[in-house]
C-alpha cells in the first residue's frame, strides 16, 4: 500500500509513457545495430537463374490474364489456405486468452473471499471466535484451519506481488515491449522485406502448363485421375522444387511447368517430353527406355520437348518407326538435379522395387560424378547436421527449434537477414562450394581414384540388377566444356567442384582406353570437340542448350541403332521373351 | 482516465504472470518426465573400452582423436546415412561403440578397418534385435555366431561386423551392402536377418522417412518462410505441459531408438503379399550383386514375436515357400529355432521387442547350422 501511495501523486498517463523509454531504447539498438551489422553484398547479383526464373514468372503473369476462371479459383484457394493458418493463430489466441482470464478470474474471486473473510471478522465475529461465537482451540487446529493458513500465506504473498511497485512497472515495461515488438513487426511486414510466402509459391505455380499440354496429353500419363484431379497436380505441393524422397534423398518437385522448376514433372519424378509424351504407367506393347541422369539430362534451361531424353525418343522413333520394328519406342526422362551414377542406381532399383521395369536403362554420367565427389547425395551434410535437431524437435525434447524457427521468420528477422549475403541453392551442399578452388585442390589423385573405382562398382552392381531383370543397359559418359572442347562460352567458364572434370576426364578415358568398361558403355565425352561456332550451353559451360542436346542424343542414337544388342533386346520384346510383368 | 490505466497496470501484472506460470508449469513437468525416465534400471554392465584396443578401426587417428571417439554420442540412437536413410548413431552410446561406418563394435573382435583381405570376414544385416542394444557386446547374435564359428571350424581369424540397424528394413538392408560394395568393403560373407521389421513397417518406406520428409520440406524453404501460426502451432503442441495433458506423465525412452516398433495395425492378406514380394525382391537383387563380387549371401528368417503375430507368421511362411528363391540354400529359416536346440526357452523376445541373450545365442546355432550344411568349411570362403 506505502508502495502505491509513493507513486500517487505522478500522473499514470506520464508513467505510462515513461515506461515506454525501454522498448524504445532496444528498438533503437536494434537499429543501430542493424547498421553496423556487415552488409556484404546487400545488393544481391542477379544471376542467369534469376533472369531464367524472372522471365518464366513474366510469362506466368502474361498467361494468366487468359485464363477466365483463374481468379476464382486462386481466390477459393488461398481462401482455403488463410482458414487454415487462421485456425492455428485463433487456436493459440484462444488459449492465450483464456489462460489470462482465468488467471485474472482466479486472482479477483481469492481478493474477494479474503475481504469478505476479513470484514466478517472484523465486524460480525469476536477474535478468536467462530462464525458461531464458539471459542477457537489453540492447542489443536482442524486440518481445514492449517489449510487455511497455509492458503492466508500463498495470497498473501500474491497480494504483494500484485501490489508491489516494482513488478507492475516492470509488467508494463514488458508488455509494452512486447506491444512495441509486435508492430514493429507488423510495419515490416508490409515493407516488402518479407520473402514469398511458401502459400504464394504454391499459387504462383498454378495452371502455367497449359502453354505446353492439352488435358488430353496428361490423361494419357494420369489415367486413373480425373480432370480435376489433374488440375490438383499442376500446383506444386510444397513450391520448393525439391521434395524429400527415401535413399535417392532428393527429388525434382512435381507439378506442371512452375515458375521454380520451369517443367513439368510428373507425380512418379519422371520429366514429361513435351506432347509427344508417351502414357504411364509403361504400355507393354512399347519398347521402354528409361534415361537417368542429372540436371543435364532433366534438362535445366530448355523446354521439356528440347531434352536429351525428349530427342532421344524423337530420333529413335524416326530410325526405327513401329511400322518396322513393331513396337513404338517410348523414351522416359528420369534425370533430376544433382544426380550421379550412384543415385541414379538406387532410382533404378527403387522403381523396380514398385514393379516398374523397363526393357533398357540409360545413364548419362560424368559431370556430377566429379562435381558430387563425396559419392553420397548433395544434401547429405546437410540432412545429418539437422536429422538430430529434427528427431528432438518432433520426439518433443528440443521444443526450443519451433521457437527459434518463429524467430526467423519475424518480419524484422527478415529484414535484417535481407541485409547479409544472400544464400543460393548452390551454397546449401558443401558439394556446390563455388569459386577459387585451386588445381592442387581439384587434381588430388586419391579422390580422383575413389570416384573412378567407386563408378566401375557402381557399374557392377547396376548390372547385376538389371540382369536380374532381364533389362539391358548402356552407360553414356558426357562431354563437359572442360574436356576436349573449344567452342564459345558466352555465358562464361565452368567454376567450382565441376571443374575436377578437367582433371577426372582424361583419367576416365585413360581407364578406357587400357582396360575398358564393357561393351555396354559409350564415350561421348569429346563430341563437343569440333563444335566451335554455336553455343551448346544456357550457361557456363554446364547445362546443355537444345542443340546441345541434340549432339549427345545423336551420340547415343547412333549407337543404339547400329548396336546389335539393342537390335535383339526389341525384337525380343516383341517375340516375348524379355516382357515384364 | 487513472483507474484506466490502473486497471491497465493489472492486466499487464496478470498477463506476465500467466506467462511465468506457464513456463514455471512446462518446467516442473519436463523435470518430472525426466525424473521419471532416470529411475529406469539398466540391468547390463557395460565394460569400459579402452582407445587403444579400437586404434585398428581407426588407423589414421591416435592418443586424443580416439578418445573422442569413445566420447558420449548425443544419445538419440540413430544419425542419417545417404542411400540407407538412419545408421546407428557412431560414438559412445552409453552401451557400446558404435564406429562411423555404422556398425556396432564387439571390443572382444575388434577386427580392423577397412576389413583385412587374410581373414574371414562376415558383414551382418539387420533391425534391432539383430543389433541387440539390450545386449553384451559378446552376447548379440553376430558375436555369439562369432564365437561359434571359430570354435567349430576355422583357424583363420574370423571378424564379425554388427551392421544391424534400428529399423532397417530390407530395403535399407540391402542397399547398405551395396554402398559398402561400392566403396570397396567386401565381406567374404554377408548375412541378412529379416523380416520382422518388413512386416512392422508394411508400406515399405523406412521408420524415420514421415519426419525426415516433413522437416526437410518445412526447412528446405530457402527463400520461403513458413507461416509464423504454423510454427507456433506446432511448438505449442510439443509443449511438456500440453503432452503432459494430451499423454499423461509418462516413462518416456531416453533415446528414440528404443521405442519398440510396434506391428501394423491392419495387416491384411493383400499387404503381407506385398511385404513378401518386396522381400523377395531384395533378396534376389542381394543374391546378384553379391555373386558379382564373389560374396556369399545367406537369409536368416528371425522368429515372429508371438502370439500376437502367429497367424501372420504362418501366412507370411507359407507365402515364402511359393518362391523358389527360398528353396535355396541360402534361405535359412530360424522362425522355430527353439525347438531345434533349446525346448526350454519359452520367450524369444522381450516386452520391447528385443532379444533375450539365451534367444540371440539360439539363433546365432541355428544360423551357423545351416551356414555349415552348405558350406562346411567356411574358412574356405575366405
Amino acid at each position: 500500500m506505502n508502495a502505491l501511495k509513493q507513486n500517487c501523486c505522478t500522473p499514470y498517463y506520464l508513467r505510462f509513457f515513461a515506461n515506454l523509454r525501454f522498448p524504445i531504447i532496444i528498438v533503437l539498438s536494434l537499429f543501430a545495430s542493424s547498421l553496423i551489422t556487415p552488409s556484404v553484398d546487400a545488393q544481391p547479383q542477379t544471376t542467369e537463374g534469376d533472369a531464367l526464373y524472372n522471365a518464366n514468372v513474366t510469362k506466368f503473369e502474361a498467361w494468366k490474364k487468359t485464363i477466365p476462371d483463374l481468379e476464382q479459383r486462386q481466390y477459393e484457394r488461398t481462401k482455403r489456405i488463410n482458414n487454415r493458418v487462421l485456425d492455428n493463430t485463433r487456436m493459440i489466441v484462444v488459449i492465450l486468452v483464456l489462460q489470462v482470464f482465468s488467471l485474472i478470474l482466479l486472482v479477483n474471486l481469492l481478493r474477494r473471499r479474503s475481504v469478505g473473510h476479513v470484514d466478517h471478522e472484523t465486524t460480525t465475529q469476536r477474535k478468536g471466535y467462530d462464525a458461531n461465537d464458539r471459542p477457537r482451540s489453540k492447542l489443536q487446529p482442524s486440518a481445514t484451519q492449517s489449510l487455511r493458513g497455509i492458503w492466508s500465506f500463498i495470497f498473501s504473498e500474491i497480494r504483494l506481488f500484485w501490489r508491489s511497485t516494482f513488478i507492475r512497472t516492470a509488467s508494463v515495461i514488458f508488455m509494452n515491449c512486447v506491444l512495441l515488438f509486435v508492430l514493429v513487426n507488423v510495419a515490416f511486414s508490409f515493407t516488402g522485406f518479407e520473402t514469398r510466402n511458401i502459400f504464394q509459391a504454391i499459387d504462383e505455380s498454378r495452371d502455367n502448363w497449359r502453354e505446353y499440354y492439352d488435358i488430353e496429353d496428361l490423361r494419357r500419363v494420369y489415367p486413373d485421375k480425373s480432370d480435376d484431379e489433374i488440375l490438383e497436380l499442376a500446383v506444386h505441393p510444397s513450391g520448393t522444387g525439391v521434395t524429400y524422397e527415401p535413399y535417392v534423398q532428393s527429388q525434382t518437385e512435381s507439378g506442371l511447368n512452375g515458375p521454380v522448376t520451369a517443367a513439368a514433372i510428373h507425380t512418379d519424378g519422371f520429366r514429361l517430353n513435351g506432347r509427344k509424351q508417351a502414357s504411364w504407367p509403361i504400355p507393354e506393347d512399347a519398347f521402354n527406355i528409361f534415361v537417368f541422369g542429372g540436371s543435364t539430362t532433366i534438362g535445366v534451361g530448355v523446354q521439356d520437348d528440347e531434352t536429351i531424353p525428349a530427342q532421344l525418343q524423337q530420333m529413335l522413333r524416326a530410325k526405327l518407326p513401329a511400322d518396322q520394328i513393331g513396337k513404338e519406342i517410348n523414351v522416359y526422362n528420369f534425370g533430376s538435379p544433382g544426380y550421379f551414377s550412384l543415385i541414379e542406381r538406387v532410382w533404378f532399383e527403387t522403381l523396380l522395387l514398385d514393379g516398374v521395369s523397363p526393357d533398357f536403362v540409360v545413364f548419362i554420367d560424368g559431370y556430377n560424378d566429379y562435381h558430387v565427389h563425396a559419392g553420397t547425395p548433395g544434401m547429405t551434410w546437410w540432412i545429418t547436421k539437422h536429422f538430430p535437431i529434427w528427431v528432438a524437435a518432433e520426439s518433443g525434447e528440443d521444443v526450443n527449434w519451433y521457437f527459434d524457427q518463429i524467430l526467423k521468420s519475424l518480419p524484422i528477422n527478415i529484414w535484417l537477414e535481407s541485409l547479409k549475403k544472400q544464400e543460393s541453392l548452390e551454397s546449401f551442399s558443401t558439394n556446390f562450394d563455388g569459386s577459387g578452388l585451386t588445381d592442387e585442390y581439384l587434381s588430388d589423385p586419391e579422390l580422383l581414384k575413389t570416384i573412378l573405382n567407386r563408378y566401375i562398382n557402381n557399374k557392377k552392381v547396376t548390372e547385376a540388377i538389371a540382369e536380374l531383370n532381364s533389362t539391358d543397359t548402356l552407360f553414356v559418359w558426357q562431354p563437359v566444356s572442360t574436356y576436349k572442347f573449344n567452342g564459345v562460352l558466352p555465358m562464361g567458364k565452368m567454376d567450382g567442384q565441376g571443374l575436377r572434370t578437367r582433371f577426372g576426364y582424361p583419367l576416365m578415358r585413360k581407364y578406357y582406353d587400357e582396360q575398358g568398361f564393357g561393351q555396354n558403355f559409350l564415350w561421348c565425352a569429346d563430341i563437343f570437340e569440333n563444335e566451335t561456332d554455336e553455343n551448346l550451353w544456357v550457361d557456363a559451360g554446364i547445362h546443355y542448350n537444345a542443340l546441345g542436346g541434340t549432339l549427345i542424343a545423336e551420340c547415343i542414337t547412333d549407337r543404339l541403332i547400329n548396336n546389335e544388342q539393342f537390335l535383339k533386346s526389341i525384337s525380343d520384346v516383341n517375340s516375348g521373351r524379355g516382357a515384364k510383368s | 482516465m487513472k483507474n484506466s490505466f490502473a486497471k491497465l497496470g493489472s492486466l499487464c501484472i496478470a498477463v506476465v504472470a500467466a506467462l511465468l506460470v506457464f513456463i514455471l508449469a512446462n518446467y516442473l513437468v519436463a523435470a518430472i518426465s525426466a525424473l521419471v525416465t532416470s529411475t529406469g534400471n539398466d540391468t547390463v554392465k557395460y565394460a569400459p573400452i579402452e582407445p587403444n584396443i579400437i586404434q585398428p578401426l581407426y588407423p589414421d587417428l591416435t592418443g586424443g582423436a580416439l578418445k573422442q571417439k569413445l566420447a558420449r554420442n548425443k544419445g538419440q540412437g540413430i544419425s542419417y546415412r545417404g542411400y540407407v536413410e538412419t545408421q546407428n548413431e557412431p560414438g559412445f552410446t552409453g552401451r557400446y561403440l558404435v564406429h562411423d561406418q555404422g556398425f556396432r563394435v564387439n571390443p572382444g573382435n575388434i577386427g580392423t578397418w577397412p576389413p583385412a583381405e587374410d581373414a574371414l570376414t562376415i558383414f551382418v544385416f539387420g533391425g534391432n534385435a539383430t543389433l541387440g542394444p539390450n545386449l553384451s557386446d559378446n552376447s548379440t547374435i553376430p558375436s555369439a555366431l562369432r564365437e561359434i564359428i571359430v570354435q567349430q571350424s576355422s583357424d583363420l581369424p574370423v571378424y564379425v561386423y554388427n551392421f544391424a540397424s534400428y529399423g532397417h528394413i530390407s530395403t535399407q538392408q540391402r542397399l547398405f551392402f551395396e554402398t559398402l560394395l561400392i566403396s570397396g568393403y567386401i565381406p567374404d560373407i554377408a548375412l541378412f536377418f529379416g523380416i520382422n521389421e518388413d512386416l512392422k513397417l508394411i508400406g515399405g518406406e523406412p521408420y524415420f522417412n514421415e519426419l525426415i520428409t516433413k522437416h526437410f520440406r518445412n526447412q528446405a524453404l530457402l527463400w520461403q518462410k513458413l507461416p509464423i501460426s504454423y510454427l507456433a502451432a506446432e511448438a505449442f503442441q510439443k509443449l511438456p505441459l500440453v503432452q503432459a495433458v494430451k499423454n499423461g506423465i509418462s516413462r518416456q525412452e531416453p533415446s528414440v531408438t528404443n521405442v519398440p516398433l510396434k506391428p501394423s495395425p491392419d495387416i491384411t492378406d493383400d499387404k503381407i503379399t506385398r511385404v513378401v514380394d518386396r522381400y523377395i525382391e531384395n533378396t534376389k537383387s542381394i543374391k546378384a550383386v553379391a555373386k558379382k563380387f564373389n560374396v556369399v549371401s545367406a537369409f536368416i528368417m528371425m522368429p515372429i514375436p508371438e502370439p500376437a503375430n502367429s497367424a501372420i507368421h504362418k501366412d507370411v511362411l507359407s507365402k515364402l515357400n511359393t518362391y523358389d528363391v527360398f528353396q535355396s540354400s541360402s534361405w535359412i529359416d530360424c522362425t522355430n529355432s527353439r525347438t531345434l536346440f533349446d525346448q526350454s526357452i519359452t520367450k524369444m523376445y522381450r516386452d520391447d521387442g528385443l532379444l533375450t541373450a539365451r534367444a540371440a545365442l539360439e539363433i546365432a546355432l541355428c544360423s551357423y547350422e545351416n551356414l555349415r550344411m552348405d558350406f562346411p568349411d567356411l574358412s574356405a570362403l575366405n
